[in-house]
């Protein structure tokens, strides 16, 4: 029955928006309060607490020894998964898969930011090339839906790989083992992810759950410091024109740009 | 970690507690703005946080009750929770412990209320140090109450174990698991009803009823604790 | 067996608080043992004559028949729709609660109410089983158009409305005319600026979350003052209402 009120809700977004307002007083191109806290799960080599608006994700960062990919026979290893929690919203059921289908995308496009861009050096986690490797796990933990899953999960995974401390993993008589020293992951840039929703010709940047019901549909843009894109989804129904695409570009590295400002993320080489 | 010679030295554990002291404990309601009820608890090394969504339609629909609402608890640990990085998703001792989990609150609800429908408890272990489920239950009454559920009481829980030959309060990791008995219980404290009770280990009658001594000596405690986290939401 | 009171009026306790003995008449928030009267719910405790109850500070919305709430179509079905009504369980609304002559045989419930209508609905009757029944034979109950909807806690409801309604009046004569507060907790507003709705959506923001604090009548006075100009004083002429912005 949730889906009902919702669908109330949808209306009067639509309306709101229509008339150049956001429910939260927001300009279009406003992102909300954003902080984190980085360590905060001391069971994980690096982990990162976000906060943006209503919406908070936990991403924990571990590393264990395994076998590289056939093809890529000495580097690394990145999986990056998102659970599927019924802590963060009412939607999401304990049962099977219809509601998991939105995590596995999140987890994938998270991913392909941080692949893409080539954030980990991953030529520097092999240990013994053809046998083992360093893989690195991205667990992602919403907590509460309150939208922009993406791009929170995104910048959450990022700082957590940033602020990751990782065992010294090496081999002892041929078989790999963690040592008490850790040591920073071998990062060489910094991915952020901008969502664009489209409402009509409108286009917004950091939506609430109950601006993504009302939306026509968004599109991800995860971009790097050179502004280059690295990773792009869009995701919901409504279709785009070029034109479209081209000013949601736009807005998203201007946003990228201001994020980058404002909370000084570097890569730590 | 291999085990340590002596778990308890010179009356003093390795974390420098007493056999009958608690971790240290903070209970905070209400963290969540989509859940119905929330809390979040940490417990020594442990992080648990728990939502509560209803009273609201079952789904499945065959799974109703046509005179009273279900109870569903879910408990589940974070992949990232453990020190060996664990699969995600539930296995047999998260189902096990969902299962004895709503068995200890579900006498502490007016389920009558509501018929047909559904209170969901979801309790998310985030950093997990012995004691889960413990913890998980203290989580789960704050949540219930922050959701406006009406209950007969509130539920506290604790566990008491035996290590180095002696009984003791509160086990954490290690002395889990290199003790030799965990006795975990949940209790509404106004009556004294203990709604979950389970043992592993080896206990002579006598060290079990020192066991429960010490754990129904935590009670009000944790009664009190539980207390005010709800009034803080109101009053700070 | 003497008649006692445990705690003090409109104090805040938590649930399996003991509240009074003796032979009170309970209302809500409240449970029996033996000669024992406890807390069921956090909230406020209200004891007035010989009745105790506990004000909920949180919970879902109960309905009682008599109730008045703002209530969604959320389906066509034989003979009447469903309603969604913000309650674990929704209402049903037949077709001969309505104020309209049907045509059983040729008729077509869409032209009266269709999916996604809005309606002020009175709850008629609710039986053990939570079946809830719904009316609208009054004419103050109707299919409600435009405006904009908001959700609160149905705990709060009492807050909006305020003792002998002079919060809702408050907020009609210098907010808006048209609002509708549901028992449920969906309130449904048409005003005739925008700006209006928003005024509205923060003032119930912060009812929300002062309810269980005193002097809030006057903070939402103040609010008011400040940001329509208007305070009670000058409600009075309500054609200079609409002018204020």
């Amino acid at each position: 029955m949730q889906e009902v009120v919702e669908e109330v809700k949808r209306e009067s977004i639509r309306s709101l928006i229509a008339d150049g307002k956001r429910a939260d007083g927001r300009a279009f191109d406003q992102f909300r309060e954003l902080t984190y806290e980085t360590n905060v799960i001391s069971t994980a080599e690096g982990s990162c607490l976000l906060h943006m608006g209503d919406t908070q994700i936990l991403v924990a960062v571990k590393t264990a020894a395994g076998e590289p990919y056939p093809d890529s026979p000495n580097e690394g290893v990145l999986i990056t998964s998102a659970e599927l929690v019924p802590l963060a919203s009412p939607d999401v059921e304990s049962g099977p898969p219809l509601s998991s289908d939105k995590y596995i995308e999140i987890a994938r496009v998270v991913d392909r930011s941080i692949r893409e861009s080539k954030m980990i050096d991953f030529s520097k986690l092999c240990l013994e090339k053809g046998k083992y490797v360093i893989v690195v796990f991205v667990d992602i933990h919403t907590l509460d839906d309150g939208g922009n899953l993406i791009d929170g999960a995104t910048l959450a995974s990022v700082i957590a790989l940033t602020a990751c401390r990782m065992k010294k993993w090496e081999l002892k008589d041929g078989k790999p083992v963690a040592a008490e020293q850790t040591q920073p992951l071998p990062i060489t840039r910094v991915p952020i992810a901008c969502s664009v929703a489209k409402f009509g010709e409108a286009l917004l940047v950091d939506t609430t759950h109950e601006e993504e019901i009302g939306m026509d549909s968004k599109i991800v843009f995860g971009l790097d410091e050179g502004e280059h894109i690295r990773a792009m989804q869009k995701t919901g129904s409504g279709p785009w024109s070029r034109e479209q695409i081209k000013a949601a570009l736009e807005l998203a590295r201007r946003t990228v740009s201001d994020l980058r400002k404002k909370l000084k993320l570097e890569a730590v080489a | 970690m291999e085990k340590p010679k002596q778990l308890i030295v010179e009356g003093k554990r390795l974390d420098g507690r007493a056999l009958n002291e608690l971790r240290p404990i903070t209970m905070k309601v209400g963290p969540l703005k989509r859940a119905d009820g929330s809390s979040y608890v940490e417990w020594g090394r442990n992080k648990v946080m728990a939502s509560v969504y209803g009273p609201r339609e079952t789904h499945p629909r065959h799974l109703q009750e046509s005179d009273s609402a279900i109870l569903q608890v879910r408990y589940n640990m974070a992949s990232f929770s453990v020190e060996e990085r664990k699969r995600p998703g539930p296995d047999r001792r998260s189902t096990e412990i969902s299962k004895v989990t709503r068995e200890a609150l579900m006498p502490a609800l007016f389920l009558g209320f509501y018929p047909r429908s559904s209170i969901d408890v979801n309790i998310e272990v985030l950093q997990a140090d012995a004691g889960t489920r413990c913890t998980g239950i203290n989580a789960a009454s704050l949540a219930l109450a922050d959701a406006g559920i009406p209950m007969r009481d509130l539920v506290v829980a604790v566990a008491a174990g035996k290590i180095d030959g002696q009984v003791c309060l509160d086990l954490e990791k290690n002395e889990d698991n290199f003790g030799e008995a965990d006795v975990p219980v949940a209790v509404m404290p106004r009556r004294r009803n203990i709604t979950l009770l389970q043992m592993d280990g080896d206990l002579s009658p006598e060290e079990f009823s020192q066991a429960m001594d010490l754990a129904m000596g935590a009670v009000d405690h944790l009664y009190e604790m539980q207390r005010s986290a709800l009034m803080e939401k109101y009053r700070g | 067996m003497s008649d006692s009171v445990e705690t003090a009026n409109r104090a805040l306790v938590t649930p399996g608080a003991l509240v009074a003995r003796g032979r009170y008449k309970l209302e809500e928030g409240v449970f029996r043992e033996g000669d024992e009267i406890f807390s069921s719910v956090i909230g406020l405790v209200d004891l007035h004559g010989n009745s105790v109850r506990v004000i909920p500070l949180e919970g879902p919305y109960i309905p009682k028949p008599g109730d008045r709430i703002v209530g969604m179509v959320s389906e066509v079905q034989f003979l009447g729709w469903m309603v969604y009504i913000h309650s674990p369980t929704p209402g049903i609304l037949k077709v001969s609660e309505v104020p309209y002559n049907f045509d059983v045989v040729n008729g077509n419930l869409e032209d009266i109410l269709k999916t996604w209508d809005l309606i002020y609905a009175e709850i008629l009757s609710v039986n053990e089983l939570m079946q809830v029944k719904l009316t609208m034979q009054d004419p103050e109950l109707r299919k409600l158009v435009g405006g904009r909807v908001f959700t609160i806690s149905p705990a709060k409801v009492p807050r909006v409305i305020g003792r002998k309604g002079s919060m809702i009046t408050m907020l009609k004569r210098s907010v808006c005319r048209e609002i509708l507060v549901g028992q449920n907790g969906i309130v449904w507003a048409r005003c005739s600026d925008p700006r209006k709705e928003d005024l509205l959506k923060r003032i119930l923001g912060k009812i929300e979350s002062e309810a269980h604090t005193s002097g809030l009548t006057n903070r939402i006075k103040s609010l008011l003052q400040e940001e329509t100009g208007f305070g009670e004083a000058q409600a009075t002429d309500s054609g200079r209402q609409e002018a204020g912005w």
